[in-house]
């Protein structure tokens, strides 16, 4: 069984949701290798590498930006996440409960839910414009907010509709098929931008005989870093790199996947995520990039960003496939996350019928293309909202009990709701949407750094506050053993 | 045994054939038409391949 299958399973309420894995079920390195790869290398990618060309970024920009931001989500992964997840060996979810009371997790539990759905929604438009190529309907150009053609609302209730039917189901098989697929749709992305690059070769006529050849052919004609498209923001190195770096901030910094990394036998398994960030967020994303690259260059006038017929164009029917393979096999476990996410809300719920509902908005959210055409706004928003609970539990495993406060109080006091965790929450993202607001959309990338340290501090100094006032019950139930290794 | 061998060794060779056409479509060296056929022809032989093995390893 696969850590990601595991993670599921343990999520679900079958096995270690509210107790440390035992030594006995501890995963080798190379469980982690396969998951990072594959759980990175999704349909999402298709529309994120075109959407920095559309916000005009330079050559320069790109590959470095790519590369310092993607080896920070990787240190976050290896020094933020996994030295609690090997610690504690605990559920990000049970983590919380222990923190911040049953009730405040459950609307964390709400929010967590509601950023799937729409995360699932974006999966299910990159998997409906490959059905596009096929039946040939008008699809959504990139500033289009709403459904342009009977034929697009069609071929996404169609995707939708099955990818919602077979995770209701269990997403099992599909979770089995997208490991099948894992290594040959990492190849096929790497196609993609091999055949965008000699198609360049042979559009521009430009001779490659060295690197300093193809270093000039993607500045002068793959990232130009002229003017972004109208309606995107323009995108330089800052913003590469810390979309890079947090565009998975909800599992490294935000500590989700202290639920995957608990079965690690050591911490620096975290390493594994570089196979997710330097395939799926580098490679995948400039191949992803220079296609659409290419059609500017061959159309100027055609902005949109579809992946199905950009990938039909490089590599035919093969690329259609993987579109609809890399769409189908990350929308299904999100969908089935979200539904878990949502069941947590409503206990008494059949998880079929939830599953199954979260499937119906996700499908409804990706019928409107604004969603996927503003992906790199939506990530970043994503990641933001989830964060300010990672500084939590960072705060309360690290630094809480160096302050001679308690670690785990709402499990401690037997409260529901940790107002101090809550507040940390409410307030983090308060000040970072009114920065937002305020100082303007560009901002929307960056300001999680400072709202990481907006999260420790409010939670710490409200801690001390609130610990000393609140009376704790006579009878504290222990934390459990694992979490009192630190 | 064997025959989950000769699956695995035939599905990692397919992963090998996927490749080799896009290089040489990059050096020029062959249409991208053809590259797109035996794309094609790679990926089913792949999952043919694959499956029966991998589907038994990831239990």
């Amino acid at each position: 069984m696969s850590t990601a299958e595991q993670s599921q399973e343990t999520h679900s309420g079958s096995e270690f949701e509210r107790e440390p894995v035992p030594q006995s079920r501890l995963l080798g390195f190379r469980s982690f290798v396969g998951m990072y790869a594959g759980e990175h290398t999704a349909g999402t990618e298709l529309m994120i590498g075109p959407l920095f060309v559309a916000a005009g970024v330079s050559a320069i920009d790109l590959v470095v930006g790519l590369l310092v931001g993607n080896l920070l989500a990787v240190l976050s992964w290896v020094f933020l996440c996994a030295p609690i997840a090997t610690r504690a060996r605990l559920t990000l979810y049970y983590q919380l409960e222990k923190i911040c009371g049953r009730k405040l997790v459950t609307l964390y539990d709400l929010a967590n839910g509601v950023m799937f759905c729409f995360l699932a929604g974006a999966m299910v438009t990159v998997s409906a414009t490959a059905l596009g190529v096929w039946f040939d309907f008008d699809m959504p150009a990139l500033n289009d907010w709403l459904p342009n053609s009977v034929g697009w609302v069609l071929a996404v209730l169609a995707a939708g509709t099955m990818i919602a039917v077979v995770a209701a189901y269990g997403y099992q098989i599909v979770a089995k098929i997208g490991e099948i697929a894992a290594p040959w749709m990492v190849l096929v992305f790497i196609a993609f931008g091999l055949v965008g690059l000699g198609q360049f070769i042979d559009a521009t006529g430009t001779k490659v005989t060295s690197l300093s050849d193809l270093w000039a052919l993607a500045n002068t004609h793959i990232w130009q870093g002229r003017d972004p498209q109208p309606g995107q923001v323009k995108f330089t190195f800052w913003h590469v790199m810390f979309f890079a770096w947090f565009c998975n901030m909800a599992m490294h910094i935000g500590m989700s996947d202290l639920s995957v990394l608990r079965f690690a036998r050591k911490t620096w398994y975290g390493v594994a995520s570089a196979t997710g960030m330097f395939l799926g967020h580098y490679l995948a994303w400039l191949a992803a990039s220079i296609l659409y690259a290419l059609q500017l260059h061959r159309e100027p006038g055609n902005t949109s960003v579809l992946p199905g017929p950009l990938a039909y164009q490089a590599a035919g029917l093969t690329g259609l496939i993987c579109v609809i393979i890399a769409g189908w096999t990350t929308a299904n476990p999100t969908i089935y996350r979200a539904g878990l996410a949502f069941q947590a809300v409503i206990p008494k719920s059949s998880r079929f019928r939830v599953t199954l509902i979260t499937g119906a908005i996700a499908t409804i959210a990706a019928m409107f293309p604004a969603l996927a055409m503003k992906l790199l706004d939506f990530v970043a928003l994503y990641g933001l909202v989830l964060m300010p609970m990672g500084a939590v539990v960072f705060m309360d495993f690290w630094v809480i009990p160096k302050l001679g406060l308690h670690r785990s109080f709402a499990e401690l006091s037997g409260r529901h709701f940790n107002w101090a965790a809550g507040a940390a929450w409410v307030v983090t993202l308060a000040v970072c949407l009114g920065i937002v607001f305020i100082v303007g959309r560009w901002t929307l990338w960056f300001v999680a750094l400072p709202g990481w340290f907006i999260a420790s501090i409010v939670y710490l100094g409200l801690s001390r506050v609130y610990q000393k006032q609140a009376v704790l019950s006579t009878t504290p139930r222990p934390v459990q053993p694992g979490t009192a290794q630190a | 045994m064997r025959n989950t061998t000769i699956l695995m060794v035939v599905s990692w060779l397919s992963l090998v054939v996927l490749m080799v056409p896009v290089i040489l479509f990059l050096a020029g060296a062959m249409e991208l038409a053809a590259v797109k056929w035996i794309m094609l022809a790679a990926t089913v032989v792949w999952f043919a391949t694959a499956t029966p093995w991998m589907w038994k390893q990831t239990g």
